[in-house]
């Protein structure tokens, strides 16, 4: 390959680069127009995205759905957007500062004041780490900055959050080397928290309690596994950057601000921006320029991977790609090779749960081992200078200039010796992959940390320099969860955050937890005001229920397996939520949902309609002759406040397989109206206050004519 | 500087930096200008009876790396032109006269000195002055190849989206600064990326390999590469390339040493750390 080619790379690039703002986003993280808490709101799957709405994925949901479907695991792990699973976090009634929205922040038990549902799915959670640090951080509602994020005192915790800061500056674990200690960490507190799971399940299924308290209980261990699964979603996000080819070479840098060698902020700001900007002029910029980027895009002699062991080179493709990746032949051996290692992983880790949520069936494929066999592929040395598209002349002439924004509020100055540093090592850069790239095109030692010698480049080394499991200091921290340390304090404390959102997984950490002492509890209801009691009532009732026994039968912590705390109702109350209810001073009410479908006809239709209830409970469903399903009644505690929201499924005839979507319809009925205690509209009811017994009716009626 | 008459600045280098094919004479013969690359000192002219001639004392001494040998002094110049080197060893092959260096069969080493006389004729006994040259003969790494150069990257340096604040054409950008091309940089980290430049795109395997590309890349004539008109290396680049290539050293490695890590060859430019 002559420079001649090299200078049309050049061209190729720069075309592709025209339409990059001065503030653009280097790499491929979909829409971020409200980063930050706004973003850890949304639902996992509808971010990070590269198609039309409503159905299309962000990459990484994508990438890891394919997987389950290989992998044998049951296909409601695989779920959508449009049917996410949700946790109720109890938080405080309070805004996140400076942003003016409502905090998701799960807050101690005894203090909540609210509760939000915080809804996710696993293959969403994949694509968690472009947006998050870690999963505490999005359990916190992206609110704080994890140790290490911040640049200086002016960052807040939209700023600690921009992609730009994350993605562009601190993300080396995103690339290989440390990507694989990344997985490695995340695959391992997957598999721990599994065997966990099993354990919890394994004792509920031993417990006498199990016969009349099923549902109950796999709730629980439902939970526990998702919430194992979205551990392993989350390092499967760098289990896929590594099989993305803009990914497979080291790049310099750290997870931590702290780490990058400086002599102050402002100097570190900018070492790092400029470790940034030239390990995404690299990786592509894609993802805004939307033109075919040099590396990523792959369709190129250029454009390979290497593979000890495997063999031949084949063609790579990388971010925004993936659909030629899941089709085009061009990709078979990326692709086979990559879902191959994902579902193995995955598989790993459901065998090592009670399989609750479902059996495991047979795995398509080949079987991996994730953390031998699927870390050791490199991009090419031409396939790096490809992506780096320069030439020694032009790199000399490149400078940075440092912005003031209120993404980054700072106002930092390049200083002339950092500009020359920067521009000195971009040459030694050129120089280096270009002669590379000529003399030895299909070798690997650009992506192996051979770009600069002696590893570093303006400053920052290699990442395989401090490669350790974790390398970043904010992954989530070691189970179990909450433990019993005290190492967290109250502005960090992930391992107590995760706990208490999924807090129906922990129900045996919660079982003997001075946070949900059962007296500590009812004495906060009998203090709390009237605005707090509802949910501390709800609060209260809800870890109480586990430790009540009624009917003879042990409570849900000893079918745990923890014995203490446990309690018996009084004679008489026979049913647990209203014996913990009684016992917090809260009492309950129930509430009953009837469903009427009139003028039915003899034709079937796929509707399925129904109402859920906001707080839990109610699971109300008819079809289309009103026949009546799911949990159609259900206790709420004295004075809260419910609302019913429509749900709706697919019938019969469309299954649940997606590939059918488009050619199922249905003939909904006319919504009639509400009737009993319950006024409103067909989306939902208004609220009910339960302050004591109620019934419901919503009426359809098909209309005249209807076959 | 506006923005048109800034632009046309850059083309200007641009285009000069791409069109760099001249053809040296000095790379066409076996010799290489080491001049740079040895501190000279030259003693006032002394008349001799004996030989009718106006003498010299010529002390040569080697810097930071060895100089392989033969070296040789030569004249490039008299003026008057009535006045002659009458001592001559021979002549170059355009014509100059030299003088053989008295050195080791291994070369000057650094920090090593050695003297030679030249002797002139000067019947007329005017006043006279003369220009010089110290080459080194020693063997050789590559061959000349011809090579016109990498072709300019105007079209799409100007096709880029421009920085509001700096006018700069922006490469890629983050919130929080961007790298932008400032062609009008002219400084010794230039110097290093027009001549690196012009050695990288000649390079093609089976045809023109590293070596030869090093050796036939166009010589600087100044001390301030960066200001010429087109991309060169200086002269003690190469040099310092034939002497760690000879001594076994890799040519990826001694590129890089010598022309981009090190890089004393290149006057002012400070070199990676």
């Amino acid at each position: 390959m002559s420079v001649l080619f090299c200078r049309a790379t050049l061209l190729i690039w720069l075309v592709g680069a025209l339409l990059i703002p001065t503030n653009a986003l280097a790499w491929d993280s979909g829409s971020e127009d409200s980063p930050g808490p706004m973003e850890a709101r949304n639902i996992w799957g509808w971010i990070y995205s590269a198609g039309p709405r409503p159905f299309h994925d962000n990459e990484h949901a994508r990438l890891l759905r394919e997987a389950i479907f290989r992998s044998g695991l049951p296909l409601g792990l695989a779920r959508d957007p449009s049917d996410p699973f949700k946790l109720s976090v109890y938080t405080k009634d309070a805004v996140v500062p400076g942003v003016g929205i409502p905090t998701v922040h799960p807050y101690p038990f005894l203090a909540a004041n609210t509760k939000r549902i915080r809804a996710y799915t696993i293959p969403g959670f994949a694509g968690l780490p472009d947006h998050s640090y870690s999963l505490a951080d999005w359990v916190a509602g992206n609110e704080t900055c994890p140790p290490g994020t911040t640049s200086g005192a002016l960052d807040t915790a939209v700023t600690c959050h921009t992609f730009q800061f994350h993605l562009g500056l601190l993300n080396s674990t995103h690339f290989v080397p440390q990507s694989q200690n990344t997985f490695i960490y995340y695959h391992n507190l997957a598999l721990t928290r599994a065997a966990e799971c099993k354990r919890l399940s394994d004792s509920f299924q031993s417990s006498p309690l199990y016969t009349t308290a099923k549902s109950l209980l796999d709730e629980m261990s439902t939970e526990c596994e998702r919430e194992a699964l979205s551990l392993e979603a989350i390092g499967q996000h760098f289990l896929q950057d590594a099989w993305a080819i803009g990914h497979m070479w080291e790049r310099w840098g750290y997870p931590t601000f702290a780490q990058f060698p400086a002599i102050n902020d402002s100097d570190r700001r900018m070492r790092a921006l400029a470790v940034g900007l030239i390990s995404g002029l690299i990786h592509g910029a894609e993802s805004k320029t939307h033109l075919p980027d040099l590396m990523s895009y792959g369709h190129s002699h250029d454009v390979v991977w290497e593979k000890p062991g495997y063999p031949m080179q084949p063609w790579g493709i990388g971010d925004l790609h993936a659909s030629e990746l899941l089709q085009d032949p061009q990709y078979v051996d990326q692709r086979e090779f990559f879902l191959d290692c994902s579902a193995s992983s995955l598989r790993e880790v459901y065998a090592a749960t009670g399989m609750i949520s479902g059996s495991l069936g047979a795995a398509a494929g080949t079987r991996r081992n994730p953390i031998s066999e699927c870390f050791n592929q490199r991009a090419t040395n031409s396939a790096i200078f490809r992506g780096l598209g320069l030439d020694p002349l032009l790199a000399a002439l490149l400078t940075l200039i440092a912005r003031h924004t209120t993404a980054s509020p700072y106002g930092d100055v390049v200083s002339p010796a950092l500009g020359d540093e920067i521009r000195t090592d971009l040459v030694a850069i050129t120089v280096n992959a270009a002669l590379m790239s000529i003399l030895f095109p299909s070798e690997t030692d650009l992506a192996e940390g051979g770009l600069t010698d002696p590893g570093v480049f303006v400053g920052s080394e290699k990442n395989s320099a401090t490669n350790s499991v974790p390398p970043a200091s904010y992954a989530d921290p070691p189970l179990p969860w909450p433990g019993s340390s005290g190492t967290g304090t109250p502005d960090w404390d992930p391992a107590r955050w995760i706990a208490r959102a999924f807090h129906k997984a922990h129900v045996k950490d919660f079982c003997s937890n001075s946070e949900t002492d059962s007296a500590t509890l009812k004495q906060r209801v009998q203090g709390a005001s009237i605005v707090d009691r509802p949910i501390a009532c709800e609060i209260c009732t809800e870890f109480v229920s586990r430790q009540m026994r009624v009917n003879g039968q042990p409570s849900v912590c000893e079918a745990a397996g923890v014995p203490a705390n446990s309690f018996t109702a009084p004679n008489g109350v026979s049913n647990r939520t209203s014996a913990a209810a009684d016992y917090c001073g809260c009492g309950s009410h129930s509430l009953t949902l009837s469903i009427r479908v009139l003028n039915v006809g003899t034709y079937r239709y796929d509707w399925v309609g129904g109402y859920s209830s906001e707080p839990m409970g109610i699971e109300c469903l008819s079809n289309d002759r009103g026949d009546i399903s799911g949990s159609c009644s259900a206790e709420f505690t004295h004075g809260s406040i419910v609302k019913l929201f429509s749900t709706w499924r697919f019938g019969e005839a469309c299954g649940v397989d997606f590939s059918h979507m488009r050619e199922c319809s249905y003939l909904p009925p006319n919504f009639t109206g509400w009737s009993g205690d319950c006024t409103g509209n067909l989306s939902f009811s208004d609220e009910l206050t339960m302050d004591k017994d109620r019934r419901c009716t919503a009426t359809f009626t098909w209309p005249i004519g209807t076959p | 500087m506006n923005r048109r008459s800034w632009f046309g600045l850059v083309k200007l280098i641009l285009t000069l930096a791409g069109s760099a094919a001249t053809t040296w004479t000095w790379a066409q013969a076996t010799q290489v200008d080491v001049t740079s690359q040895v501190t000279l000192t030259r003693s006032g002219y002394v008349y001799n009876r004996s030989t009718n001639t106006f003498d010299s004392t010529v002390r040569l001494s080697g810097q930071a790396t060895s100089i392989p040998g033969p070296i040789s002094y030569v004249i490039t110049g008299i003026d008057p032109a009535s006045v002659t080197l009458s001592n001559a060893a021979g002549t170059t092959p355009d014509g100059k006269p030299y003088v053989k260096v008295p050195v080791a069969a291994g070369g000057l080493e650094a920090g090593q000195s050695v003297s030679v006389v030249v002797k002139f004729a000067n019947p007329s006994r005017e006043k006279f002055s003369y220009t010089y040259q110290v080459l080194s003969r020693g063997t050789d790494i590559g061959k000349y190849v011809s090579f016109g150069g990498p072709p300019p990257i105007l079209a799409e340096l100007d096709a880029l989206p421009r920085d509001p604040d700096t006018g700069l054409p922006v490469l890629i950008g983050l919130a929080e600064g961007s790298l932008q091309v400032d062609a009008t940089l002219r400084d010794p980290i230039t110097a290093v990326g027009a001549c690196t430049g012009w050695i990288t795109a000649c390079l093609k395997p089976g045809e023109r390999e590293l070596d030869d590309c090093a050796r036939s890349a166009p010589q600087c004539a100044t001390n301030t590469p960066w200001l010429e008109s087109s991309a060169c290396c200086p002269a003690a680049c190469f040099a310092q390339y034939r002497t760690a290539r000879l001594a076994g050293m890799p040519q990826i490695a001694t590129l890089m040493r010598v022309y981009v890590n090190d890089g004393s060859c290149f006057p002012q430019y400070k070199g990676r750390r």
